[in-house]
């Protein structure tokens, strides 16, 4: 580990430190130190950090670190810096399973969107998976092709369920779209982090193969790689981490972009580094948004996926001007 | 006579355009610098991807050092063979050290770092390819000449025995083309057996040991260049559009286009 990636950690450890004292409600970590069980006041302070402003940032960690990640990996895998976690179609997937819980609760009963997102966004995935897996192998091109086509054809099927919806209901879909991470508890953390944890693992075990892939299947194949096995996991890993995420904290936009793409510049192309710094910095970011989120309308709240894509978009825009 | 690195017979390959290659005998041994050549379309990057691994035969023998190369795992193959394929780049510009660090893949375990036996096999390909002043640049701030000695510098970190290289010189100037292959004659004389597939006939013909002259998916003509390139087997590759002189210094056969039909 270089001293680049340790600031990434020391960053991402500070902001998460620092998140847990902003918000509507001011709590300072002297409250904290002075709680006491009698005091009615003090205990409020508690219940605001711990039950509800740790969970938040800990998902967070968890749904920014993913999305960047697997943006990095995708963009490896795809021979395309401008991928990201949603370019196979995976947001769209999910966001149909979440207006379709949305639209008709007593499917899914008291578990919420999160079920059917995520089996949406698997749906999703594996479509595109079989629709592509056929011509030799999970090649760039065609990959893209089906993810954009599967991700078309879930927002026609999004767009015909909010017709059918109340408008009480299109509220909440529209709420979902938006991206957020203030529904959460730490059930819902530990629902998506055994997926997560899993397919982060698998992609960053294989971030020497992501580096001979980035010359082609032909050079890595010669290298030793089995290229259609490393195609293969990565899609099944990145798909299921971030499958996990957008169900609980919806298609939160850009981080998988942009956070790969500074990266690069700051610490180079091996992928070793890149996926590691990748993570602390995806999650510090979207901690970091999330907190601006809270105050920045305080009482009310702004989506964070308003705040990710307001810094994303700009960005995305630099970024294609510069791009020879 | 030394034992062929690679030894090749009775090699049948087809795809489902209708596409057939058929070798009877290929080998290369130790010391030797192989050129296949042949026009367009006659297989020559197809018999290459089938004698390094990558692409299987329908029928045939390929023997590595005298066994099966169906018995080895692919980074096995790795660690025999170099292999450079055509037209090699990459959107993400890693630096000429990095890029060189790659070719020890094969040599690494999962999860272990390169250690000092690495970075000695890397140091050793950049010195080899006189690219050490460029260890830490950019592929991108390359020209095309160093870029290309970039790429074998990291086949050359494999420690192959072997080296398949699939038309290296495409794109270069005279000056870096015949750099490069003078540079694949000293690996040669270090021990290495060298194949590389070119359409730079007066090359071929002015360094290498032997060569191999592809059509239509069989080899017609090989042996010492003189004895290949001569206007007859021309004739038959590319039609009546050549005739040879002599090259000045050695000899060689220069093939030369003509001016009328």
């Amino acid at each position: 580990m270089n001293f680049r990636c340790l600031f990434l950690l020391v960053l991402l450890v500070a902001v998460s430190i620092l998140a847990l004292f902003v918000g509507p409600v001011d709590v300072t970590p002297l409250d904290l130190l002075r709680a006491t069980p009698e005091s009615r006041e003090s205990g409020l302070a508690m219940e605001i950090v711990l039950r509800q402003r740790l969970p938040r940032i800990l998902l967070a960690v968890v749904t920014g670190g993913a999305l960047a990640v697997v943006g990095a990996a995708f963009q490896g895998l795809l021979g395309n810096p401008l991928a990201t976690p949603y370019t196979l179609g995976l947001s769209g997937g999910g966001a149909l399973g979440a207006v379709i819980a949305i639209w008709a609760p007593g499917v899914v009963g008291a578990w919420g969107a999160p079920p059917l997102s995520l089996a949406g966004a698997l749906m999703a995935a594996s479509i595109v998976y079989l629709l592509t897996t056929r011509q030799r192998g999970l090649r760039g091109e065609p990959l893209i092709l089906a993810g954009v086509i599967v991700g078309f054809f879930c927002s026609a099927m999004v767009l015909l369920v909010r017709y059918l919806a109340s408008p009480r209901q299109v509220v909440l879909m529209d709420r979902w779209m938006m991206g957020g991470l203030e529904q959460v508890g730490f059930g819902q953390i530990a629902m998506i982090l055994p997926y997560v944890f899993a397919g982060l693992t698998v992609i960053i075990s294989l971030h020497r193969e992501l580096d001979q892939l980035a010359f082609g299947s032909a050079l890595a194949t010669g290298r030793g790689v089995n290229v259609p096995k490393l195609r293969r996991n990565i899609f099944v890993a990145g798909s299921l981490s971030t499958a996990a995420v957008v169900s609980v904290a919806g298609p939160i936009a850009f981080i998988g972009l942009m956070v790969p793409h500074v990266l690069r510049r700051l610490i180079g192309f091996s992928h070793g580094r890149l996926l590691c710094a990748s993570f602390l910095l995806g999650g510090a970011f979207l901690v970091a948004c999330d907190a601006v989120a809270r105050t920045i309308l305080a009482p009310s709240e702004i989506p964070v996926g308003v705040i990710t894509a307001g810094f994303g978009g700009p960005f995305f825009l630099v970024l294609l001007l510069r791009r020879k | 006579m030394t034992l062929p690195l690679v030894d090749v017979s009775g090699l049948e390959f087809s795809r489902p355009t209708g596409f057939r290659l058929n070798v009877e005998h290929l080998f290369v041994s130790p010391h030797e610098v192989v050129g296949v050549v042949g026009p367009n379309g006659a297989g020559k990057s197809t018999l290459l991807q089938i004698v390094a691994g990558i692409e299987r035969p329908d029928a045939g023998e390929i023997l590595i050092r005298d066994l099966p190369l169906a018995g080895f795992t692919r980074l096995e193959i790795a660690r025999i063979i170099g292999y450079l394929p055509q037209e090699v780049s990459s959107v993400y510009p890693y630096t000429v050290y990095e890029l060189v660090m790659h070719g020890r893949y094969p040599h690494l375990a999962p999860w272990q770092r390169p250690g000092p036996r690495d970075r000695t096999a890397v140091e050793n390909a950049l010195t080899q390819t006189d690219m050490n002043r460029f260890a830490d640049r950019r592929m991108d701030e390359l020209s095309g000449g160093e870029f290309r000695r970039a790429l074998l510098a990291s086949v050359l970190a494999q420690e192959p025995e072997l080296l398949f290289l699939d038309e290296p010189v495409s794109g270069l100037d005279i000056h870096h083309a015949t750099g490069f292959i003078r540079l694949l004659t000293e690996l040669a004389h270090r021990g290495v057996g060298v194949l590389f597939v070119t359409h730079n006939l007066n090359l071929a013909s002015l360094f290498c040991d032997r060569l191999m002259l592809l059509s239509e998916g069989t080899i017609f003509a090989s042996g010492p260049p003189n004895e290949v390139l001569t206007i007859s087997h021309l004739g038959r590759a590319y039609g009546n559009a050549t005739l040879t002189v002599s090259h000045p210094e050695t000899g060689a056969p220069m093939v030369l286009p003509r001016r009328d039909q």
